[in-house]
Order: C-alpha cells, then structure tokens, then sequence
C-alpha cells in the first residue's frame, strides 16, 4: 500500500464510521463476528487463570501466617517452599508410633513472641448418613477465626459454633444423594459414633485436599486424625503471628521439629514451569484456526459492505481518490470493526468472569482463587481480534480498489479479475495436510490441528476449482439452479469465502463430532456387561441393614410372588465396616485402571448356593458341595497355591488391616466370564472372625426377566429410600452423546445457515440486473424465489460436502489415540475385566446427514422463504 | 430571472485554454464488438468559459466527459489538462489529477450519504494530505460561494435535490481546480432547481472556471458561452451561445 497522508486515513475512518452507524445491523453483525470470539477466548483465559491460581500448600492457609505441624524427634528435618520435609538422611518425615506431636502450648513457645496459635486437623473418616454409610474427608478447625478467612465461604446456614457441629462441602451437595448429609442432618463420625450435627453449607478454596465436612473444634478428638504427618497435615496448627514468617525463621523451626508451610513473603528461588513457551507454541494452530474462522466468517459481511458502497468508492475515485485511496478506505473498515469488536469483546470477557465466578464456583462446588486479569494475554486475544477484522477486510479492499468508477456510475456491470483459485498449491497443501493429519493420529492433538489447518488452507485454494466443476454439472439443472451455479462461478470473488467460510465451520464441526463420538463410544467400556444379559442388580456399598431390609422389601414388591432374590455379602469387621478383598487374579497388576467399583467387595462375594449357580451361570453339584464343606469357591483355579487361596483385606478407612485370610479352596471355572472371583458360605466368614454385610441383590435372569418398566419402578422406590444404591438392568448400552450431538447441530445450524444468508443477500443483489430481465421476459414471481434458493442451496452444499469430507480425517485422527494401556472395569460384583484399549471410531451419521442433506435444503428453503417475490422494475441506466 | 442573465460576451480564449483535446478517439471493446464512442473530436475549454455539450443518446457526450477529466483514456488523440498531456500519466497520477485539476458533478447521487455536506466537500483534499482543519476552512469558503454556507453540517439526506447538486459543484470546484465537469447535472431536478443550477455554473463560469456542460435542455444550453453538438461520436455543430430564442 502507498503511504497514505494522515488527514486521507483521517478521512477514510470518519467514512467507515459513519458508515457503521448508518447501517446498524451489518454493523451488529459483524461486531459479533469478530467480538464475540474475542469475549469467549477472554472469559475463558480470565477463568482459567483463576482456576489455576491456586496454590500448592498442603493445607490452604487463609489469613494465618503460616500453618506449622511437628513431632518430637523431627528435630533436624529440611524443607521446601512448599512444605515438602525430608530428615537428615533424605527419607520422609513421619511420627513413629509413641512419638507425641507437639501440643499447643509448645508450638506457642516455638513460634516468634505474640504468636497466635489454633488446632487444624483433617482426616478420612466413614460415617453414617440416614442414607447409609460413607467416607469422606473431615476438616476440624474453627471457620470462625479471622485466620480461617479466605478457605471457604458459607453459602447456606450458619458456621458451626460449638462441637458436635460441621458445615458440608457444596461439592458434597451437588451430588445426586445429597439429602445423606444436608442441613438438619445428624451424622455418626466413624467406630465410636460421635455425632455431628451439619448447621450449614459452604464452598472450599481448592487448596490441599478439599473438604466433606469441616467440624468444629472438639467434635472428633485429636488422634482420631490419626499420626502427625508433614505431608497431609493431618495434626496442624494455624499461627497468627505478629511479624511476617520468613524463610530464616523457617529453618529455625525445622531445626526444631517443625514444619511450615506460610504465606510467601520472600523471595524464593525460582522455580516457574519450563513448559510455559511450548504452552505457547501448542496454542499456535488453535489461535490460527480461529483466526480463519473469524477472518472467513466476517469477510463476505465486508465483501457486503462492499458492494452497497461501490458507487461510493466510484465518487471518490472520480474525486481524485487514487487505488490506495480507496483500498485504505475499505481496510479502515476493517480496522474500525476490529478494534470497537476486540474492545467490547474483550471487555465483555472481562466482565462476564467475575460475574460468573458464581455460576462457576456453584458447578464446581468450590471457591475460585482471587481474580487477576491476565493483561498480557488479554491484550493478545484483542490484537488478534483487529488483525482478524483487518485480515477479513483485505479481499474487499482490494476489490474496491479495483473499482471501476465510470462503470459503476453509469450502471453498467463490472467485471472484476476472477481468478480460478490455485489448484496446484491448493492440491499440495491438502495432500501434505492429509498425510500430516493421519500421521498425526495417536500423537497430540495439537498436532492433528495444524495439519487440519493446512489442508483447510489447501482447500481454500481449491473452492473456485470445486465451483467451476459444479457449474460444469449444473447444465443440465433446470433454470434457477442451474442460472445459480452458473452466477456463483462467474462470480467466484464473491462465492468462493462464502463457500470457504461453510466448510471451514464444517470441518471444524464435523472433526470436532467424529473424535467426540469416538470418545463416547470407547467410553462406554462403562457400560461394559455389569452382569448376564437380563440380570437386574441392586447395589449398594455401604448401606445400614436397616436400608437394606426396606430396599429388599421395595424389590419383593415389584416382582412376582415367587421370583428368587439372591443376595450377595461382603466381608465386614465385627462392628460391620466393609472389608475390601484383594483376591488374586492373573491381571498383570501393573496396567490397570480402577474404573467403577460399586458395592467394594473385591469380587469376594459371600452367599448361598443360590448365588453360586448365579456368578457360574450353571448348576455345578461339585461346587456346590465345596461350598456346603466350607471351602471357597474360586472361579479362576490359577490363582489356587497349594490348594488354598489367600486373601488380603483392607479396611475402608486408615485403620490397621486385618491379617490375609488363607483358606483351603476348589477352583470351579465358569460358564463364560463369571461374575465373581470367590463365593464364601456365611459360615466360614463367621468361623474366621468377620461379620458379612449385603452388598447385592441379583434377580438371575435364568430365573426371571425383568421387565424395563419394572426396573424402571424399583429404581424409583430404591432412589427414595436411598440414594447411594445403584439399580441396574443389563441391557444393551448406546452411547449417550445426544446432546453433544445437538449441541453441535444448533452450533453447525447457527454458522452454515448464518453464512450462507449472509453470502446469499450478497448473490441476490449482484443478481438484480438479471433477475431484472428475466421479470422483463416474462418470469413468473415464483422463479426470483426460486432463483435465490439456488444460490443459498449452490453455497451450503458445496460447503457443506467439502467440509465433511475434509473434517472427517482429523476427527478419526483426533480419536485415534490408543491408550498406554487396557482399561480394567472393577463390576459391581468386585470382579475385574479387561477392556480392549484399541481407539473406536464412530462417525455421527446424523450430524453428518443434517450437514450434508438438512442444512442446505433449510439454507435453500430460507432463501426462497426471505425473498420478496416481486421482480425488480428495470431501472433507467445513464448513457 | 432576467436580473440573473448572462452576460452577453463572446469567450476570450486568451493564452492557453485549460483542456485542449485533439484528434481524439474513444473506442469500447475490440472487433466486431467494438463501438466507436467518439470519433477525431476536437475541443478546446477556456478559462471563464461554459460550453454546454448536446446531442442525442449514444453520441459519446458522457465519454467526451470522462476524457476531459482523466476518468478515461483516449484510444487515440491527446488530451491536455493544464498544459499536461493525459496519456502519459499512471492511474496515481490522474487521481491526483481530478483531485487538483478537474471536478466531476453527475446527474444525482453525488455525494457520500455518510459525510457531512462539509465533509463531502473536503474530501478530495483531504485525500490530497491537506489537514482536516484547513480542508473544511476551504470546504466552508467554497460552499458559501455556491450559496450553502448554513447547511455544511447537515447530512445529504437533509438537503434539497438542488442543494445537493450545488454541495457537489462545491466540492468539484474545492482547492482551486479550473475544469468542472457536469454530466447531466439537472437531470434529476425540477425546472426551478434546474435553473438554479445554471446560474451557479454560470457564476463559477464568470468567475474563471471552465466549465463543460452535458445536457438535454436545450434552454440550458443557452446560457453557454459555446454549444457543441455530438452525434455518433462526431461533432456536428458548434455555435456560440446561438440559442437565443430558447432562453
């Protein structure tokens, strides 16, 4: 571009403004293009940034100034910023049994003069809902003091104020069975049964780990939290201290025993993650797909503009306005929508963060860190914003340099320079893009995407080749479509963004639904077979007798009079807390990956004969005497030492496991998977000191099918009483993605059809002349109609189709990532399976359909349906 | 409007006149579709001068026009514009040149519905890097030799057909420029406002302008200093001001 005189670029922006206000919906529109990513990718920046500004203390720390625990003999220790300790000899720190921690009065006398010191204790504890039981993390520590400000914030109720009080976590509370712990609830903590009353509900800095319940000081007594330990600050006390905490103080007090973790107020060495630049670099071919997607979404809106104003370009050209004259005109569109769009974008983004930190923290169920607006990355996303809005305004400008002013102020047509694409770098692009894209498959997703990014550039290139071929196949269409066709490859400047602009959205919808799909069909190893086909299981993982005796009954109810209910136990201490079995299994141990476990038995499972011809699919009169002795029965003989198998056991919560249970066993292999690993009659859990708590209901589908609608109504009796029991009929799964997928249907609607009305209101008033003469020779009303569908049908088809064709390569590529190693399923019965890791493919079909066969029909349909029927009267041309 | 007759002398084309075309030749097209616009056509404007251009649809007056002012290119002949030959200059050079030499006015839609009356009027200095400040001080001095020295701030939409087009002889007149085009510039007014018009290019004529003059009325044409009559890209007849009996 010629340099341009200051009062010129001057006179072009107060044209460009006062053009934005004359027409104020092209306007809108075109601010929303460029502005609303701009907001989106702010909001999400600000968000994340507060997401992440969290902090890694052990312990969130709040207004204290440090939070310090110790024991006698760990005097000597080291530590890290972090509160990471190590002793002398390098191993970690923690109380040997016998060795007290420090009481309060000694860390007083530790700490500087003035200190102030409260108790915080946490700890994994199981406790009894009116729903049952179940295990969470317990905070004790007073919210009320000042140096607890900043951990949480109280949403519902009151703080707790004496012992025997708590507030529950929010998170808690978004759960489906959240009556189990809400307000008004008394709650038994752990074997002595300590009551604790939940007075309200709050949300937890995500500092440490985040809280179940927070109890006041007194409810549960301090070695309930078990050990002093360094790490999960089991035993620790809060100091409010009358100078800041310093690093010279911190190894003082290690030499003392202590270990401290503070609120940094020195500098330390630095230790900033290596990975921020190539966090950068990753971000590249994300930034520059939304880059194209703004640039071609925004560019026929300027290619618009455009032509309404090309008799206005014609005067100034005719005024002494030189080409660059003209092009400055036109790009100072560009760069007035720019910088208003990526302001109030980015302002939006700024705004809408905060306001949703509520809505955020509310899903999440957590506190959000302290908000500080990345500046530098703001600034980024809005820079990025004006070179999209100057990038989408260059075509047009450099059309409307070309303006052929004594054409255009005489009505005659103007005939710009059409080129017919470049099918040679086009064709280069796509295919180095295409192999980069499969070679990519199973590597990162990054790299997937700027592959895909070259072969979207390729494609680009191609669209006025793709046009001309479609003219070629339009002669023998009857007239509308085939006078559109023929329109749209005359006029390929104009077709060819808007067609580029459908199928760079496609694309990106169409990869974005395939690896989407994919991933809802390899997830559905969740889905994977729970129990025989038919078979209808009530689980539970730790529910009361008392709950197990209304759910038995609620079931009995349902079926018919006479239909078995078999019952499956787990092991349990005296005092019946659950025992979860480690059975050995041939499963290398090292590749696998817990993944639902309902009931927690291990795949030990005590019961009855009933219960054995169940998991064996089979009468076995041989297993069924082994069980009668005594023996268990083992339904994988490998695992059989010595004819005994051995069994070790571990307790649900930190307390001491009981000695390996080795039994003498028979090894019965089943009739296909078997749905558990041993049976073991009441008896011989008895005869070896454990109770046996119920785990499961089954209704052998052997002995009865149930029905849909009956599971249906059993779930909804088992779901009020409790909701911690899962009902499960073993039906046949289909993933269940639909949403997904209509949500990217509406997206995919909203883009295609946006673009192609934008391109085609451009089509049909280039078309006036034509249509002029057609009304002139006779057309009927209807063919104006007619004659805009085409051009609306001609623009989201060919979009529409390339886009899928060239979307589906880097969403198999994107799906195609085989996990390091097979998924194991934990079944409700505690049986492991092993679940293939080859990636699934699976392409939405109906997406595709709505892209390549809905959207453009409702494209063509809306066409004719917006369009005035009346033809255009033949205006008078200047000779 | 006998008190605004022109005054009856003849032109005194002393020195040089402010466009001479010689010989020239416009031809669209090429072969068998080529149309002859204007065929050796000769004409010379002076200062103070008004010639009025006549002649049926087709003659080639628009074209003769857009040669005058650098628009368009002469297939053959010479055009010279303030003693420089046309031909010769890129397309940068002839945009400079309408923006300091030659000003166009058409039938209607003349000025840019986005800017001032005052802006319209400077906007080919300000494309010229005069600074915004000067441009409008000469832009309102221009507007109130044409009669509109109140309306500078309105949009065009608010003004009168006939203020329109006196806004756009403002404008094809601003930064001194001596050739003012006008293609029709009555053709979308009433009698009244067409009158007007006249009498503005009349006066800007008087005051040194050369002022070349597309028109179907021929009681237009007769306050020219000289009317020249085209047909098939000819000129058939040139007269001075012999139209008396139309006025």
């Amino acid at each position: 571009m010629s340099p341009m005189h200051g009062s010129g670029v001057r006179a072009a922006l107060r044209i460009s403004r006062r053009n934005a206000l004359r027409s104020k919906r092209r306007s809108a529109l075109i601010l929303a293009m460029i502005g609303l990513p701009v907001a989106l990718a702010v909001f999400s920046l600000t968000a994340l940034f507060a997401l992440a500004g969290t902090d890694r203390q052990h312990y969130p720390i709040g207004q204290a100034d440090a939070v310090v625990t110790g024991a006698h003999g760990w005097a000597g220790l080291t530590q890290d910023a972090w509160g990471n300790a190590q002793d002398a000899q390098g191993n970690g720190v923690s109380a040997q049994p016998g060795e007290g921690p420090f009481t309060q009065a000694e860390v007083t006398a530790l700490l500087a003069p003035g200190s102030r010191v409260i108790p915080a204790a946490r700890g994994t504890f199981r406790y009894l809902t009116p729903q049952g039981y179940e295990t969470g993390e317990i905070r004790q520590v007073d919210l009320r003091d000042p140096m607890s400000r900043g951990t949480f914030r109280l949403t519902e109720g009151r703080l707790p104020v004496a012992p025997g009080e708590a507030v529950v976590s929010a998170e808690r509370l978004n759960r489906d069975d959240a009556p189990a712990v809400a307000p008004g609830v008394t709650l038994l903590v752990g074997e002595e049964r300590r009551p604790v009353r939940v007075v309200g509900v709050a949300m937890f800095a995500m500092a440490g780990i985040e809280p179940t319940l927070a109890t006041f000081p007194g409810s549960l007594p301090a070695d309930a939290f078990g050990p002093v330990d360094s790490e999960l600050m089991s035993r620790a006390w809060l100091v409010d201290s009358p100078r800041p905490v310093t690093w010279a103080d911190v190894r003082r007090l290690n030499a003392q025993g202590l270990v401290v973790g503070r609120a940094v107020i020195d500098r330390l060495p630095a230790d900033e993650s290596p990975s921020r630049v190539s966090d950068l670099v990753r971000a590249v071919p994300w930034v520059a797909i939304m880059l194209l997607e703004v640039v071609l979404l925004a560019g026929p809106a300027f290619a618009v503009g455009r032509l309404r104003r090309s008799r206005e370009f014609a005067l100034v050209a005719v005024q002494g306005g030189s080409p660059a004259h003209l092009r400055t005109i036109a790009i100072a569109d560009g760069l007035l929508f720019g910088v208003v769009a990526s302001a109030l974008g980015a302002a939006l983004g700024l705004v809408a963060a905060p306001l949703a930190t509520p809505l955020l923290e509310w899903r999440a169920g957590v506190l959000l860190g302290p908000f500080d607006v990345p500046w530098a990355g703001v600034a980024m996303v809005a820079m990025l914003g004006v070179v999209a809005g100057l990038l989408a305004a260059l075509a047009p400008a450099v059309a409307a340099s070309r303006t052929d002013p004594v054409a255009v102020l005489s009505g005659r047509r103007e005939r710009g320079r059409e080129r017919a694409g470049r099918p040679v770098l086009g064709t280069v692009l796509v295919v180095a893009g295409t192999a980069a894209t499969i070679a990519s498959a199973g590597h990162d997703i990054a790299w997937t995407a700027t592959s895909a990014l070259v072969t979207q550039l390729g494609l680009v290139a191609l669209v006025p080749v793709f046009l001309a071929a479609t003219a070629r196949l339009a002669a023998r269409l009857p007239l509308p479509l085939r006078f559109a066709a023929r329109d749209a490859v005359r006029n390929r400047g104009r077709t060819a963004p808007a067609v580029a602009a459908v199928m760079t959205a496609v694309v990106a919808l169409v990869s974005v639904g395939v690896a989407g799909h994919s991933v809802v069909a390899q997830r559905s190893v969740l889905d994977y077979a729970q129990a025989p086909a038919g078979a209808l299981q009530v689980t539970g993982p730790d529910l009361t007798p008392e709950l197990w005796d209304r759910v038995r009954s609620a079931v009995r109810e349902e079926l018919p009079a006479g239909v078995p209910l078999i019952e499956a136990r787990m092991l349990a201490t005296r005092s019946g807390a659950p025992l979860y079995a480690f059975v050995p299994d041939d499963a290398s141990e090292s590749h696998r990956m817990v993944v639902s476990d309902a009931a927690g038995s291990g795949g030990l499972l005590v019961g009855g004969e009933d219960l054995l011809r169940y998991v064996l699919r089979r009468e076995d009169p041989g297993a069924v005497a082994a069980l009668r002795e005594g023996k268990p029965v083992v339904l994988n003989p490998d695992v059989i030492r010595q004819g005994e198998v051995r069994i070790e056991l571990a307790p649900a919560t930190g307390e001491e496991a009981p000695p390996p249970l080795t039994l003498p066993a028979v090894g019965v292999r089943p009739t296909g998977q078997g749905w558990a690993r041993v049976v073991v009659s009441p008896e011989v859990a008895a005869k070896n000191g454990y109770a046996a708590v119920t785990c499961m209901l089954v209704v052998d589908p052997a002995d009865f099918r149930t029905p849909q609608a009956t599971a249906g109504r059993i779930a909804a009796k088992v779901e009020r009483i409790t909701g911690m029991a899962v009902v499960r009929l073993e039906t046949p799964q289909t993933p269940g993605d639909t949403l997904f997928l209509v949500v990217l249907g509406i997206a995919a609607a909203v883009l295609v059809l946006g673009m192609t009305s934008v391109a085609t209101m451009l089509a049909a008033v280039e078309a006036r002349p034509d249509l002029e003469t057609m009304s002139a020779v006779g057309a009927a009303p209807r063919v104006k109609r007619a004659v805009v569908a085409g051009q609306a049908l001609v623009i989201a088809l060919l979009g529409s189709v390339a886009g899928v064709l060239a979307g589906l390569a880097p969403g198999v590529a994107a799906a195609w990532r085989p996990a390091p190693f097979p998924a194991v399923v934990v079944r409700a019965d505690g049986t492991t399976t092993m679940v293939p890791a080859d990636p699934a493919i699976a392409i939405p079909w109906a997406l595709i359909g709505l892209l390549v066969v809905g959207l453009p029909l409702l494209a063509a349909l809306g066409g004719a349906a917006f369009t005035r029927s009346r033809l255009p009267l033949p205006r008078r041309r200047a000779t | 409007m006998t008190e605004t007759r022109p005054p009856d002398r003849l032109p005194a084309p002393d020195g040089e006149p402010v466009v001479r075309m010689t010989g020239v030749v416009r031809v669209h097209g090429e072969g068998t579709g080529a149309v002859h616009a204007l065929r050796r056509v000769s004409l010379d404007v002076a200062a103070g001068e008004l010639v009025a251009v006549m002649g049926p649809s087709g003659s080639g007056k628009s074209t003769l026009l857009n040669l005058a002012g650098g628009l368009d290119r002469p297939t053959e002949g010479s055009v010279v514009l303030e003693g420089r030959e046309l031909r010769d200059l890129s397309p940068k050079q002839l945009a400079e040149l309408r923006r300091r030499s030659a000003g166009y006015v058409f039938q209607d839609l003349n000025l840019i519905p986005s800017l001032t009356v005052a802006e319209n009027v400077a906007l080919p200095r300000e494309l010229d890097g005069v600074r915004t400040a000067r441009a409008r001080a000469e832009a309102t001095a221009v507007l109130e030799e044409v009669g509109l020295a109140d309306l500078g701030d309105r949009f065009p939409d608010d003004l009168s057909g006939g203020q329109r087009q006196r806004a756009a002889i403002a404008r094809a007149l601003v930064g001194r420029r001596r050739l003012l085009l006008a293609d029709e510039p009555t053709g979308a007014l009433d009698t009244r406002g067409g009158d007007e018009i006249i009498q503005v290019l009349r006066q800007r004529a008087d005051a040194g302008a050369a002022v070349l003059l597309v028109t179907h009325e021929p009681r237009y044409a007769a306050w020219a200093d000289r009317v020249v009559f085209l047909k098939d890209g000819r000129v058939v007849d040139s007269s001075a001001a012999g139209m008396e009996t139309a006025r």
